[in-house]
């Protein structure tokens, strides 16, 4: 088995905030990996552009930051090209509900084989503060100082409408149960979507203090039936829906198409193109 | 005659297109080349489109203003192609749909009257058209017969027979009326082989050629195509091909798979490559070999989406915040297409970075013939993918070598220097800039892209009538090829044709030479370039 450190990268200093909610998603993730037993080399951590996209910094995967909003089509390119690997993807909710959101929905009809983590901390830390789109109505930001004037949208309700195979939520501030839902993410032959809520110290201070921590409600407590998609949405839309945190809908064989073109294959012979061609031919 | 041009008018939906295409191949069996041009609206049904065949027995390089022969499917096509006829030209119609004030020889057919009595449809007037076109080039009539059975392969066979004998009455009718051949023809040699093709199937054939294993696209004419053929084919070629929900998916998908291994190209036109700018400049940044598609049509915004242009030069050599390390290069013919597509992934895999080559809907989406030896004679590169066990960092942030992220100014001097250094390399590799045509010239036309053919058929003309001319094509824009000053001191009177309003290469060519071009033939129609079009405003100028 794989042991924790193999992932850490130790080259790089870290720039999260000390207490940081992101701290809480690393250490899930790498301790999921090395239950779930994948070398390091195997395994393809992306970014998206925000604080919390910096973890592929940190991790001694193979790493990929792209762009801001684009992390998850560039992750399925990966997935496809290479579906031997692990592909695992931190993303902010700025990336991926608000500039990448269209990503989101078709990622979800595709259910590419990859690990979907969205860090949810209401704010565009990176860009010091602005409100994101799961910020609350009337929440202040420096873009918004009058408060926001349009509702949250609800990633998880989102999810379920729009296909999701997997779909989760976990809380940055507990470890083991993050890790737990990382780890059958990881289990999951389809595209699997944890949206995480993380305190962010600097720019949303409401998420930071005991009570926003004592107030997650597992789903495991209700004895949710995780094969249900009406009961998953009911979860979602219902009081509190917001806080509900484990595994909200996961679907197994969902018959997921897994291509078989995707290694470099060499350049075709020329007998080999005009065989395609062949309706376009003239002959006498 | 050695050169035949035709223009075929009609409605939309009206199987105007596939009429022209019947014609082209049926001239491409007789051994002839061609080339096409389709002018149609943006609009599926209810509007006048037109097409357009230069059946030659030298190569076919573009299409022309005027037509030996036009056949009207409609009454607009009286006011409108049949104008453009020729003295000793011919005109098909059918006297139901107006009568042709025009002084072509007359060819009346009653098209739609035939389709209703032997097809039971009048849909099968295209097929009675295409019958009295055969019998105009003296085909054979089995010729006919065979080529209506393959082309409605998929109609039941009673269905299919109708139709054959549809488009025999048409032979038979055009052959009381018109007794001579329009052209010297032959059956063809079964064993040339040749294939009629337009730039996008090609581009997508040297895309499989080269290797390329993962392909996104989001549809947007004129580069639909390339997706439409490679989806066709991957199934036996295997490649990865995906319609995308938006260009911002396809280029960055494509930057994934190149990362993790693959081969990647996405195709699109100036609206899409708009979106795709920031993903192009990822892929530089990242070093990822791509290859991008972008196929021309005018501009701003939506544009003219079914027509020809050369608006995107510099949208696509400024593609990018920061100075984006990224090669451009752009093909002239459908045979360099070929070449060029193939070659840029190698130069993709040479400066790891993002290639574009830029091509024009009329190039797209015109049809040639091609040699399968063209598919041969392009450049022979290795293919080997440089591949490593360690551990790979892609980071879209400033970096060092190992891919660490740095702020460090020494260090990130020195990466933005060492990634165009790549580029500067790739330039010494690069054919220089040559003439082509007549060795001494009184006039040099300069140009670039898909107006290449116009312009060689236009210094043939000039030179044939005593006015020397010779063409210099530029094809490689990032690097800037070499030799083109040198080229441009030794012209006489160089005149710049561009498809734009702003003589996009004309200022890039000042940029990177200091030569000024005075004379310049700015077109922005939406029309391709013809050689005789050209004349006649070259002559004005001179
Ligand atoms: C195309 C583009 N627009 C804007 C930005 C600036 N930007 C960088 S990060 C960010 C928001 C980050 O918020 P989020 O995704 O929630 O990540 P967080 O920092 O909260 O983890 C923005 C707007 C950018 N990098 N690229
Ligand atoms: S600003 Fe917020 S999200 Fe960013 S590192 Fe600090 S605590 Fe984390
Ligand atoms: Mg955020």
């Amino acid at each position: 088995m794989t042991s924790i450190g193999d992932y850490h990268c130790n080259e790089v200093k870290r720039s999260w905030c000390p207490g940081c909610g992101d701290f809480g998603i690393e250490a899930a993730l790498k301790s999921a990996l090395s239950k779930s037993n994948i070398e390091p080399k195997r395994v393809m951590t992306v970014g998206g552009i925000g604080c919390s996209g910096l973890l592929p910094y940190w991790t001694k995967t193979n790493s990929f930051v792209g762009l801001h909003g684009r992390a998850l089509p560039a992750a399925i390119g990966m997935s496809i090209a290479d579906p031997d690997s692990q592909v695992v993807v931190m993303a902010g909710d700025g990336d991926a509900y608000g500039i990448g959101v269209g990503h989101l929905v078709h990622a979800f009809r595709r259910n590419q084989k990859l690990v979907y983590m969205v860090a949810n901390n209401g704010v565009y830390a990176l860009t010091k503060g602005q409100v994101s789109p799961t910020a609350e109505l009337n929440a202040k930001g420096s873009s918004t100082p009058f408060g926001i004037n349009m509702p949250p949208i609800d990633p998880i309700s989102l999810a379920l409408i729009s296909g999701g195979t997997f779909v989760a939520r976990g809380f940055a501030g507990d470890i083991p149960h993050l890790a737990e839902i990382i780890e059958r993410a990881i289990a999951h032959e389809g595209f699997s979507f944890i949206d995480i809520l993380q305190p962010c110290v600097s720019y949303h201070k409401n998420m930071c203090d005991s009570s926003y921590a004592a107030s997650m409600i597992k789903l495991e407590a209700s004895n949710h039936d995780a094969g249900d998609l009406n009961a998953a949405l009911t979860q979602a839309r219902g009081e509190n829906g917001n806080r509900k945190v484990g595994i909200f809908y996961c679907k197994e064989n969902n018959n997921r198409k897994v291509s078989d073109a995707h290694m470099y294959a060499g350049c075709r012979s020329s007998e080999d193109i005009l065989g395609l061609i062949r309706p376009m031919r003239v002959t006498g | 005659m050695n050169r035949l041009s035709i223009g075929i008018g009609g409605q939309a939906g009206e199987g105007v297109e596939t009429l022209g295409h019947a014609v082209a191949n049926l001239m491409a069996k007789m051994g002839k080349e061609i080339a096409t041009n389709g002018e149609f609206y943006n609009a599926i049904k209810g509007s006048h489109n037109t097409f357009e065949i230069s059946v030659s027995d030298e190569a076919a390089l573009s299409t022309s203003t005027h037509y030996n022969l036009v056949i009207a499917m409609d009454g607009q096509t009286l006011a409108e192609e049949a104008r453009r006829i020729v003295t000793d030209g011919y005109l098909i119609y059918d006297p139901e749909t107006g009568a042709p004030d025009v002084s072509a020889k007359l060819v009346a057919v009653p098209f739609l009257n035939i389709a209703q009595e032997v097809a039971g449809t009048k849909l099968a007037k295209n097929m009675v058209l295409f019958g009295c076109f055969a019998a105009m080039v003296k085909a054979p009539k089995e010729l006919l017969a065979s080529m209506i059975d393959e082309l409605l392969k998929n109609l039941p066979p009673e269905v299919k027979q109708r139709n054959v004998e549809a488009a025999q009455r048409g032979y038979e009718v055009a052959s009381e009326q018109v007794h001579e051949s329009l052209m010297r023809v032959s059956v063809k040699d079964p064993a040339v082989e040749n294939y009629l093709m337009s730039g996008n199937s090609i581009s997508a054939l040297a895309a499989v050629r080269a290797g390329c294993t993962f392909f996104a696209a989001y549809p947007m004419t004129p580069s639909t195509s390339i997706l439409e053929f490679l989806a066709k084919w991957s199934n036996k070629t295997k490649m990865s091909v995906h319609h995308v929900e938006d260009e911002l998916a396809a280029i960055n998908m494509a930057v994934g798979a190149s990362y993790a291994g693959a081969r990647a190209m996405v195709a699109t036109s100036g609206g899409g490559f708009a979106l795709m700018t920031e993903g192009v400049g990822l892929a530089a940044m990242l070093e990822t070999p791509i290859v991008v598609v972008e196929v021309q049509r005018p501009g701003p915004a939506t544009g003219l989406p079914t027509r020809t242009g050369q608006g995107d030069l510099r949208q696509v050599l400024h593609a990018g915040q920061g100075d984006v390390p990224h090669m451009v290069l752009s093909p002239g013919t459908h045979e360099e297409a070929f070449q060029m597509v193939r070659e840029a992934f190698e130069y993709a895999e040479a400066i790891r970075g993002p290639v574009t080559v830029l091509m024009e809907k009329c190039l797209a989406e015109g049809m040639r013939t091609i040699d399968s030896d063209a598919f041969d004679r392009a450049l022979d590169f290795t293919c080997e993918r440089q591949t490593s066990d360690k551990l790979k960092r892609a980071i879209s942030y400033e970096h060092d070598a190992e891919g660490n992220p740095t702020e460090e100014p020494l260090t990130v001097i020195d990466r933005q220097r060492s990634r165009w250094n790549k580029i500067d390399a790739i330039a010494e590799k690069l054919p220089p800039g040559r003439l082509e045509g007549a060795e001494s010239a009184t006039v040099t036309l300069v140009c670039w892209g898909a107006t290449y053919g116009a312009a060689m058929e236009t210094s043939k003309l000039l030179t044939a009538e005593g006015i020397a001319t010779n063409v210099l094509h530029i094809k490689y824009f990032r690097p800037f090829q070499s030799g083109v000053l040198e080229t441009l001191q030794k012209t006489v009177r160089p005149i710049l044709i561009e498809g734009n309003l702003t003589a996009q290469l004309g200022g890039l060519i000042a940029e990177k030479t200091g030569f000024e071009i005075k004379d310049k033939i700015l077109d922005v129609s939406g029309r391709p370039f013809t050689a005789e079009g050209l004349v006649e405003r070259i002559k004005e100028i001179l």
